[in-house]
């Protein structure tokens, strides 16, 4: 068995396609592409894949993660190729490594770095700073059972001004803390006089470990 | 257009996005025809359906054509494109469906009329042919309900009857030609006139007897047939077949590799209109089929492949085909399925071929639950045959068995529901008869029971259909009747099969009807949740037309039916003699043991039913 790293794009109109369906489609452009998927014993036979850190719906991002374990072993520069020729309108595979053992896991990956643009909504730096220098940003958090108030604080490593409609989030992300970049926008707008949003974009642009470091 | 704004807002965005593998897109200034494929329903229905995956090919094979599929936008997407002001558009270029030169719509079940009208009016096209202008597409439609075309007539300026591959190309040659000349829009309908299989219902004028029933049928333009003949392939294996299938994002109803492997049916059971309008049996040879299938693994990367006929036990070199398929599969890790397997001749080396990679659940249909009513409807199965698939699938491993019943056939009395749950019973007991250590422990046994609903074309097209009241009168009855707590029983909304019923052999007065439901805010009725009996009952009210005409009175065969002037190669004769076998319990032979003399080779040509 060799295990590979795919690093991957999910633009355009295959954002609103959601994770499941992620996994299904990289299970179908595998066959398609005639590398040798390895797959699970037992019943149900599955491929033995996993894609990282789930994105949202409606979200793009250029820098997906998703490993994957062949039967043998295929040039890292090939799969690629045959992936990419293969692959629907939207995704593309930017990286491909081979892992070795000592590589990092994906369930390492605990920051995620956001592109926000926004529709309909100013934005000034001194305002974002404002809001940044708060010492707790309170949310309501609804639970199957219960509401609680939360502070988000501790996970937004960075919100930086890049103009008067976008914005540069770092977040926690994974399995310990997670916080979408939606829902720093919603506190903006409840911590924010007169910032209102009508719609938006966001974009994830990179993952890392908690030290900074790519998984790929 | 502000689409990315309302697909977040709505649910299952995938179904508008149209990007899928395998799709196609062409420029719209380099193509001269453009062809909107519509399906009146959800993406997920649609995109399962073959027919359309087949003339999607067939059309975009054609440089100059360009064609995209519509589906109906579910109820929440509808919501919000009618507040943006967003018209029904195309997935793969999201073009306004009124741009179009084509709107063509598959019909493949009554139910799904209202959405057609919907989709019209989500397009703005107007609704009507006769108000449609001089550069407002043209409403075109196929499919088996197109074969009683009548309730569609004011809506539809042209029907394509029969098997699509060559008659839409010969529409399309038509246009070329049309548009060159630089005639008006009406010029175009009568140039088609010569296509055989063509019906435009301008062109023909009915009368009315002053009981309701049809008094003439005549056509009123010179060139306008009498009787319009539906089309067929005669060479099934040259046919066009799609070496790709779109891959959609979501998960799609049948979602997998379909593979046609004949069309027509030996069988001949009365109920059944596919086994009449489908004549004669055509199959392909293994050969052309394993090359497809070889394809089609390549292309779409499935992990599911079945195959697609009205009976697959009846290909005659079913034993070739599916070890060459298996060869194809096994090794990739693609499950084979073999649907609509007849009691008859279902066997262990059968059973085993599906279950090799994946175990799923098995489905008999015996349709009625006494041999005497089985006879009726020329199902030609016995007892015997069901108790002994049934004991094949659970000693090898089955648990779950579904059986499908009708209810509400000819002739039907108490003894022929009470024996459905004889019937699975005795299915029952052929699983207690398999030693415990070899049987599954998860039996579920399901009993399953739809409501008969009488189709032109076919032997009853003559009789009446039970009502509301009585299909679940009977439907109670039968629960009753089931005692085993192993047994669960399952029936269909009998107010929809009798909805269905009264646009089955309907005639040209439904399309006001139609009109006025749409008002009233008909859509997705072959839904459950959202088909709505008062709002149908309000709809006939107002178009002033009496629903139970059509299905609540038995008919003489000298009644002009308000299909008649369609020909699908089976004869009137033919139909009429059937009938009255059915009402004597004789049952007519299959076709490969006898010919029966249906009337298709007569029509069609000899050398055919294969």
């Amino acid at each position: 068995m060799v295990k590979y790293r795919l690093e991957f794009s999910k633009t355009g109109e295959t954002k609103f396609v959601s994770h499941l369906d992620l996994v299904r489609l990289f299970s179908r452009v595998f066959k398609r592409a005639e590398l040798p998927l390895a797959y699970s014993e037992g019943f149900n036979p599955h491929p033995k894949m996993s894609i990282g850190i789930p994105l949202s719906v409606g979200v793009t991002s250029e820098a997906e993660l998703l490993d994957v374990e062949f039967y043998n072993e295929v040039e890292a520069e090939d799969i690629k190729v045959r992936l990419n020729e293969k692959m629907p309108m939207g995704i593309l595979i930017s990286k491909v490594k081979k892992l070795e053992q000592g590589d990092a896991k994906l369930s390492t990956v605990s920051k995620a770095q956001y592109n926000v643009k926004l529709f309909g909504a100013e934005i000034t730096e001194e305002k974002v700073s404002d809001f940044m220098k708060k010492a707790a940003i309170e949310i309501e958090k609804k639970t199957k059972r219960s509401e609680k108030v939360v502070d988000i604080k501790p996970d937004i490593f960075a919100l930086s001004y890049i103009s008067e409609d976008e914005l540069f989030m770092e977040l926690a992300t994974g399995s310990n803390a997670n916080l979408k970049p939606d829902v720093v926008l919603e506190a903006m707008q409840k911590y924010i006089d007169g910032f209102g949003v009508e719609d938006y974009a966001l974009h994830r642009i990179k993952m890392t470990d908690a030290t900074d470091r790519e998984l790929i | 257009m502000n689409l990315d704004r309302i697909l977040k807002r709505v649910q299952k965005p995938t179904r508008y996005i149209g990007s899928e593998y395998n799709s196609v897109h062409k420029d719209k200034n380099e193509v001269d025809i453009r062809f909107a494929f519509c399906f009146p329903d959800v993406y997920e229905v649609g995109m399962s359906h073959l027919g359309m995956k087949i003339l999607y090919h067939l059309l975009n094979e054609q440089k100059d054509i360009c064609c995209e599929r519509v589906f109906a936008p579910w109820v929440d997407m509808e919501e919000e494109m009618r507040k943006e002001g967003i018209p029904l558009f195309s997935l793969e270029s999201k073009s306004p469906v009124r741009e179009f030169d084509f709107v063509g719509f598959t019909l493949q079940y009554e139910m799904s009329f209202s959405n057609i009208i919907n989709m019209l009016d989500l397009a703005g096209i107007p609704l009507l042919s006769e108000d449609r202008g001089e550069d407002e597409p043209f409403v075109c439609c196929g499919g088996p309900c197109a074969y009683n075309p009548e309730p569609l007539a004011d809506f539809v300026d042209f029907f394509m009857l029969g098997e699509g591959e060559e008659i839409m190309l010969e529409v399309m040659q038509a246009h070329r030609e049309w548009k060159k000349s630089g005639e008006p829009r009406k010029a175009f309908l009568e140039r088609i006139l010569k296509i055989e299989g063509i019906y435009v219902p301008c062109f023909y004028d009915v009368s009315y007897n002053d009981d309701g029933t049809i008094k003439e049928f005549e056509p009123n333009h010179k060139d306008a047939p009498k009787k319009i003949k539906k089309r067929i392939i005669k060479d099934m294996d040259n046919v066009i077949y799609p070496d790709k299938f779109i891959v959609p994002f979501m998960e799609i109803v049948h979602d997998r590799i379909m593979l046609e492997v004949f069309r027509g049916c030996i069988r001949g059971c009365r109920f059944c209109q596919a086994g009449m309008i489908y004549r004669p049996v055509r199959e392909k040879t293994p050969e052309t089929l394993l090359d497809y299938a070889k394809k089609l693994i390549d292309s779409t990367g499935y992990e599911e492949m079945s195959i697609s006929s009205l009976s697959t036990s009846d290909y005659t070199k079913l034993k070739e085909l599916t070890d060459g398929l298996l060869e194809l599969t096994e090794n990739k890790k693609i499950s084979l399925s073999l649907p609509s397997l007849r009691l008859d001749n279902f066997s262990m080396e059968l059973m085993q071929k599906v279950q090799k990679v994946r175990k799923s659940g098995l489905t008999f249909a015996p349709e009625a639950g006494t041999q005497r009513l089985r006879d009726v409807i020329n199902k030609g199965i016995t007892e015997e045959d069901l108790l002994r698939a049934a004991s094949i699938a659970f000693l090898g491993g089955y648990g779950g068995v579904k059986l499908y019943f009708m209810m509400g056939l000819p002739t039907e009395t108490r003894e022929d529901l009470a024996g459905i749950a004889r019937l699975s019973e005795k299915v029952l007991e052929q699983y207690f008869a398999v030693p415990k250590e070899q049987r599954n422990k998860n039996l579920k046994i399901t009993v399953s029971t739809s409501s008969f609903v009488p189709k032109p074309f076919t032997p009853f097209q003559w009789v009446r259909q039970n009502g509301v009241k009585e299909l679940e009168e009977k439907q109670v009855f039968l629960k009753n009747e089931i005692k085993s707590k192993k047994v669960s029983y399952n029936w269909h909304d009998a107010q929809l099969s009798v909805m269905e019923g009264v646009f089955a052999r309907g005639d040209r007065r439904l399309s006001k009807v139609l009109l006025c439901a749409q008002k009233l805010g008909a859509k997705f009725d072959g839904w459950h949740e959202y088909f709505d009996w008062n709002l149908w009952m309000q709809a006939f009210a107002d178009a002033e037309v009496d629903p139970y005409f059509y299905n609540l009175r038995d008919r003489e065969y000298s009644e002009i039916l308000p299909w008649d002037h369609i020909d699908v190669g089976v004869s009137k004769e033919f139909l009429i003699s059937e009938n009255e076998k059915a009402k004597r319990g004789e049952v007519t032979p299959n076709c490969r043991e006898k010919c029966n003399g249906c009337g298709v080779i007569k029509g069609f040509g000899g050398g055919l039913c294969g």
